[in-house]
């Protein structure tokens, strides 16, 4: 059998299999819904979402120690990820594949051809990676300033020796590495002055472009969507999610790219691709020469996933293992072995030492900068609500990186992947929606802690969710508080009675209380022309005055003009009014009194101390354009700093 | 040929080299940093921390009531009728005095402490032979515009005193053992480092929620966070910081008294010329004899009947025995 | 133009397609495992889950302490009170509120191995023995098959039913299946072992004269036996003698007196809807037997015992049930 088939059967197969674990990705037990599928095990093998995480938070969290299987095949194998088992790299080669299929060799030899902008997405992985360093610079400035200076200084010094030709060799280079290195430590000395809490902070936007969150995300939250979820239960409404026409934007501008440039994401873009490359330099297998009656035919450049000059001297860095030249040459030149390739070999991308000192500093700088709009701080956006178990800003977005599976596992839909408006950090990570989907946070619902693969929402039980047992003193984890809009509650301006947000509250005893009122309805008051006590009591206006029905509802009173006692409204016709049997006997049955029609109001105030921002009371408040109950994210259990009452009061 | 096959055999084996070591080191760091649980819920952050006990032995129950107008003169008289600066602060202690900064007044609405205070205060805490002497407070309003323009700043570095400002890191939990307010809550506690000695100096003034704010109340300028959540149960938390602080010395500016809309005052006519200066080691008797000046009583006030079950001090300050002095 | 494959070719892209189905069933073998905790959300019922319990009742068992092995909780555990019972058992509710019911403690277990298997455990604290009993003889159903689990136990297809001390249990499985019924089987003897060792006899089940008695119909009425709400805390049994079907009843009162009121007074009950009286029998002496259209009663007080016939389609068939108990209340000496 040869090797290409067996690499188009692993692709096809880890392609489904990635496609059925976003799919089952629905809390539930039938086989389409998630049980004990192993949803995240694409994600906790990409190795750059073990590294971020680990350089974020120095853990390797549960499942993501897959990884270290990922990176050990890697070293030893070389980019067998990326031919093999990624599956966004299988979609773009298909696309290409299918672009390609009818053209002449020339013209795919030149589509093929290495590109220099394929070094680009180097620069992206160390930019992104450095944007996550700032914890571990913190880690060696708390260590003191003396053991900060001697490790910049012993690093310093290894990058020194390891690229030595470069630095020794031009004086240009010496003066920039010189003036760098200075930067660097006066950097070091101000950031350890100030604490390092303002210069140095640790954010993962690796999710951005890593292929395998990014193509969670494109399923999860633009192609099942629209292809309209056929086996999720219960679906009662479309799922929607905000700005998601972006994430499909970008989807299938990639894979139309491909069209043009094979494989154009992972060669020019991918950063798990630059990973994969830096840990196969010294890989034990590679694709090379293994003869050398090469004919310098190009034909094996023809079909090069990689753009890797499999002809010349081969940029292992760039190859994929699709074994395609392999299979192409004519005179068996072309193996996959332990020696290196005969017609020599580039085992390392041309990334410039200026070009990677510059990004890294950038990498660092740019979360601090980010972060000067305060949104982390006081200025942060009331309307970014986290899903319940989400750890704390600064440490969620050490987490987090965009996949989507907890959008897509919320049973009522109300996950959302950000926008700018949360600030940059939070593009695409999860905040919730309460007038989406089919009802706010559900009280017995702890499904997106267990399918975070990076434990960005915490994994909590029942017992923490609820604040029961263990958790008794420490309360309910509460996402937010809801706060009434008098001027949009309908009771409260309006003088229609409702009670829905009390009566759908789901916590016991409820956060929402009511108090009772009684205001006069608009034109109150009207003149008597006769009472009626029968069977019946009615009472008889002077004037036809009243909708008929209108007040028949339970909620109208009649008060005669100078007494306190209130009657209710069982029925009326345009002129006639029946009330309640209890008033028998209580009322003056005088012509020409005067009464006053009353609405009976039940004015809903949250009860602070109760509400965990769950947003049910949101999702079913009947003013549904701007609601007139709102969940924001004050007294979020996650932040001490947000919380609005007293503890214990 | 066999050239060529040694290269290889060469390269190869290194190249087994770096592959073994970075499996190593990346199944070391796997195995190390591995953490199963994920992150936990309450946040364990920092230690928490605790004020020690800043009283000097021996100087409990004692009192002093000095009538006059000038506060540099009333305050020296007061110290020396209680033993002497001396007797409470000691060659070479590190001395933190807490005013009261907390808005961006001028000194005379008297909304804080009294610059011309500040000075005397810091000049004879030198005086005494203390090696350093710092001031500082947790202001409401912007912490620069209150330390400068309450004329705090300059009096103190007059005086040779530093200025310590309430960055956010200086800030770390602490929780009163007993109390129900003061659970993990932020306290300003980096400029207490290496400090033995604690004096409290505050203005008399009416306050709107607690009815006033003296030299117990002053102790809210060491709290950080949301602080003004605890408005809700004003007279719990005065009593708890007055649980929590034990301060070497309370002296009691009754000088110019904020007799309404205080605390922020702002008006000359809030203010009547009371022209007392109290000083003592009982914070509790401190304000009870405060609250004289504002023609208010301990029954006015309750947190001090609190504080005195809490065993604080005591209300009753005629017990002391106060020694009453004036400025001729 | 294919080139040869090579035998090392072959053999390692026989040992990566091994690996990618190993890989494949791995996957399947580990969709099967899994905690179903994290689902319970869609079997929740709507309404209140732990209520703060009150001072007075409230009652801490632990029912997961008693899960058999093989299954697991599948739901938080939840507690009713007066109040919200009817939240749980809706109209239900009022038999036992009638009954002197304290609270209920439920929840669901579920079969680890097989999935959609799960049952649910209700165990009502009634506050006596007799009050659970009441309410355990007050609902027995007609296939029941006794089970010698304990004095008063039974089960049907797909439930287990069983009252021991104050403590009346439920366990209702979703489905009728053999190994559930081991499971609840197993469940209730943990629970029979821990709960109140005290004695569940009633006293009053020793006077039923065994002839005739149709055993699934004993039932403790609690109150308003007959309609008559004086009469409270009756034992009833239903007897076929020669073909006819009639109740007996009995019920032990404080005192003779107290006794001897209330069979006047339940006299009264009847005669006050129509019932006439006939004259007395020297079987029994004492007794009131009396016709109400075309059924009999009989009324007897023997110290402080109530008992009689009621609803009795024959009188002879009547009398000779009240004869045949008080024979047996003179046989235990009462």
């Amino acid at each position: 059998m040869a090797i290409v088939t067996v690499r188009r059967i692993s692709q096809v197969f880890f392609f489904l299999l990635f496609v059925w674990f976003s799919f089952v990705s629905t809390a539930g037990e039938e086989w389409w819904e998630l049980r004990g599928w192993p949803a995240n095990w694409f994600l906790q093998l990409d190795p750059l979402v073990a590294l971020v995480t680990f350089l974020a938070t120095f853990t390797f969290y549960a499942g993501l120690l897959w990884a270290l299987l990922t990176i050990l095949l890697t070293l030893v194998l070389g980019r067998f990820f990326c031919g093999w088992v990624c599956p966004f790299g299988t979609l773009q080669h298909f696309m290409g594949y299918w672009s390609g299929r009818f053209e002449t060799l020339g013209h795919l030899q030149q589509k093929n051809r290495y590109h220099p902008y394929q070094v680009i997405k180097y620069y992206l992985l160390v930019f992104l990676l450095s944007m996550a360093l700032g914890v571990a610079l913190q880690k060696i400035i708390q260590a003191g300033l003396w053991t900060a200076l001697l490790l910049y200084g012993g690093i310093a010094l290894c990058l020194l020796l390891l690229f030595r030709e470069t630095w020794l060799g031009e004086k240009k280079s010496k003066a920039i590495a010189s003036v760098f290195f200075l930067a660097g430590a006066s950097g070091l000395l101000a950031a350890f002055l100030q604490g390092g809490h303002r210069i140095l902070a640790s954010s993962v936007q690796t999710g951005l472009l890593d292929p395998i969150p990014l193509m969670h995300r494109s399923l999860n939250l633009f192609l099942f969507p629209v292809l309209g979820e056929p086996f999720r239960r219960g679906v009662v409404e479309p799922r929607l999610y905000e700005g998601a026409w972006v994430i499909g934007l970008i989807f299938v501008a990639v894979l139309l790219l491909c069209l043009k440039i094979p494989r154009f994401y992972c060669r020019f873009i991918c950063p798990l691709g630059a990973l994969m490359g830096i840990l196969g330099k010294w890989a034990l297998y590679r694709v090379g020469k293994t003869r050398v009656n090469c004919r310098d035919c190009s034909v094996c450049e023809a079909h090069c996933e990689g753009a890797c000059e499999p002809m010349g001297a081969i940029r292992q860095h760039e190859c994929v293992l699709c074994m395609n030249c392999l299979d192409d040459c004519h005179h068996g030149v072309m193996g996959y072995g332990t020696s290196r390739s005969l017609g020599g070999e580039r085992d390392a991308p041309d990334i410039s030492r200026r070009g990677l000192v510059l990004t890294v500093a950038a990498g660092v700088v740019s979360i601090p900068s980010m972060r000067l709009s305060g949104l982390l701080a006081s200025n942060r956006d009331p309307h970014l609500v986290r899903p319940p178990g989400a750890l704390r800003e600064e440490e969620f977005l050490q987490r987090c990186i965009k996949c989507g599976q907890c959008m897509r596992i919320c049973p009522t839909n109300i996950i959302h992947p950000g926008d700018f408006s949360h600030g940059v950090e939070s593009l695409w990570t999860p905040v919730l929606n309460f007038r989406v989907g089919t009802s706010g946070c559900q009280l017995n619902c702890v499904a997106c802690g267990h399918i975070c693969p990076t434990a960005a929402i915490r994994p909590i039980s029942l017992e923490e969710k609820l604040g029961e047992g263990r958790f008794a003193d420490v309360g309910p984890v509460r996402m937010g508080m809801a706060f009434v809009d008098l001027g949009r509650c309908l009771p409260w301006t309006m003088d229609l009675p409702c009670i829905v947000c009390q009566e759908n509250c789901p916590v016991s005893p409820k956060a929402i209380v009511v108090h009772e009122v009684f205001r006069p309805i608009r034109d109150p008051v009207h003149r008597v022309h006769s009472v009626m006590e029968n069977d019946f009591i009615v009472v008889t206006l002077e004037r036809l005055a009243l909708q008929p029905a209108r007040l028949a509802t339970g909620d109208y009173y009649v008060r005669w003009v100078g007494e306190e006692a209130r009657w209710r409204i069982q029925r009326n016709t345009e002129r006639e009014i029946e009330l309640v049997p209890q008033a028998r006997g209580h009322i003056s049955t005088q012509e020409g009194n005067e009464i006053e029609i009353l609405v009976r109001l039940h004015l809903p105030q949250v009860d602070p101390h109760r509400c965990i921002g769950c947003g049910v009371c949101e999702h079913e408040c009947p003013v549904t354009g701007k609601r007139a109950i709102r969940v924001t994210a004050e007294n979020e259990s996650r932040e001490k700093r947000h919380s609005m009452i007293l503890h214990g009061s | 040929m066999e050239k060529k096959e040694t290269l290889h055999r060469r390269d190869f084996l290194v190249r087994s080299l770096k592959v073994g070591a970075a499996v190593g080191v990346t199944g070391f760091l796997g195995w190390r940093f591995h953490d199963p649980e994920g992150p936990p819920g309450a946040q364990q952050e920092e230690d928490e921390v605790s004020l020690p006990d800043f009283s000097v032995p021996g100087m409990d129950r004692r009192l002093a009531v000095v009538r006059g107008e000038d506060r540099a003169a009333t305050l020296e008289l007061a110290l020396h009728a209680l033993g002497g600066m001396s007797a409470f602060v000691k060659e070479g202690d590190r001395v933190l005095v807490k005013v009261n900064a907390a808005f961006a007044s001028p000194p005379i609405l008297s909304a804080t402490t009294h610059p011309a205070l500040v000075e005397r205060l810091v000049q004879l805490c030198f005086k005494a032979g203390a090696g350093e002497v710092i001031v500082t407070d947790n202001p409401i309003n912007d912490p620069q515009s209150c330390f400068v323009l309450s004329g705090i700043e300059e009096a103190a570095r007059r005086a040779g005193g530093r200025v310590i400002y309430p960055r956010s890191d200086l800030f770390q939990p602490t929780t009163l053992p007993g109390g129900r307010l003061i659970r993990s809550w932020p306290l300003l506690y980096g400029p207490f480092h290496g400090v033995n000695k604690l004096i409290g100096v505050a203005p008399v003034k009416d306050h709107h929620r607690s009815g006033a704010s003296m030299i117990m109340k002053n102790w809210y300028g060491l709290l950080g966070g949301r602080r003004n959540v605890f408005h809700q149960d004003v007279h719990t938390i005065i009593t708890e910081l007055a649980m929590m602080v034990k301060p070497t010395l309370a002296i009691l500016d009754g000088t110019t008294t904020m007799m309404t809309n205080g605390p922020t005052g702002g008006s000359l006519a809030d203010l009547k010329a009371t022209h007392t200066l109290i000083a003592g080691t009982d914070q509790v008797s401190v304000d009870a004899f405060g609250a004289t000046l504002l023609d208010k009583t301990v029954l006015d006030l309750p947190f001090i009947h609190m504080a005195e079950s809490a065993g604080v001090g005591t209300s009753r300050y005629e017990t002391l025995n106060p020694t009453h002095l004036q400025v001729s | 133009m294919r080139r040869r494959r090579g035998r090392k070719e072959t053999l390692v892209s026989a040992l990566i397609l091994v690996i990618l189905v190993v890989i494949g069933g791995s996957v399947y073998w580990k969709q099967g495992r899994y905690d179903s905790r994290i689902f319970t959300f869609s079997a929740q019922p709507e309404g209140d889950v732990l209520m703060e319990a009150s001072a007075l009742h409230s009652h801490e068992t632990e029912l997961a302490s008693f899960v058999p092995a093989g299954m697991m909780p599948f739901s938080p555990p939840e507690q009713f009170h007066s109040e919200n019972l009817s939240d749980k058992i809706n109209g239900k509710a009022e038999f036992y509120l009638s009954a002197g019911f304290q609270d209920l403690v439920s929840q669901r277990f579920a079969s680890e191995s097989l999935p959609g298997q799960w049952m649910e455990v209700f165990l009502y604290h009634m506050g006596d023995h007799r009050n659970a009993f009441a309410v355990y003889s007050g609902q027995k159903r007609s296939t029941a098959q006794d089970l010698d689990l304990a004095p008063f136990a039974y089960r049907t297809d797909n439930a287990l039913f069983f009252a021991k001390g104050p403590h009346y249990v439920e366990i209702v499985a979703s489905v009728a299946d053999p190994v559930m019924q081991d499971m609840m089987l197993a469940f209730a003897q943990n629970m029979i072992g821990e709960l109140v060792r005290e004695g569940s006899s009633l006293q009053e089940l020793d006077l039923l004269p065994a002839k005739g008695l149709l055993t699934e119909s004993v039932y403790l009425i609690s109150s308003d036996a007959f309609g008559f709400d004086a009469l409270d805390n009756v034992l009833t049994a239903r007897y076929r003698i020669r073909g006819k079907t009639l109740t007996a009843y009995l019920s032990m009162r404080d005192s003779s007196e107290e006794a001897r009121s209330l069979a006047v007074s339940f006299e009264e009950f009847l005669n006050f809807f129509g019932a006439q009286a006939l004259p007395q029998r020297p079987e029994i002496p004492h007794a009131a037997v009396l016709q109400v259209f075309e059924t009999y009663e009989v009324i007897v007080q023997e110290g402080p015992v109530l008992y009689g016939v009621h609803d009795a389609p024959g009188l002879e068939e009547a009398l000779e049930l009240a004869e045949r108990m008080h024979r047996r209340l003179a046989d235990l000496e009462w």
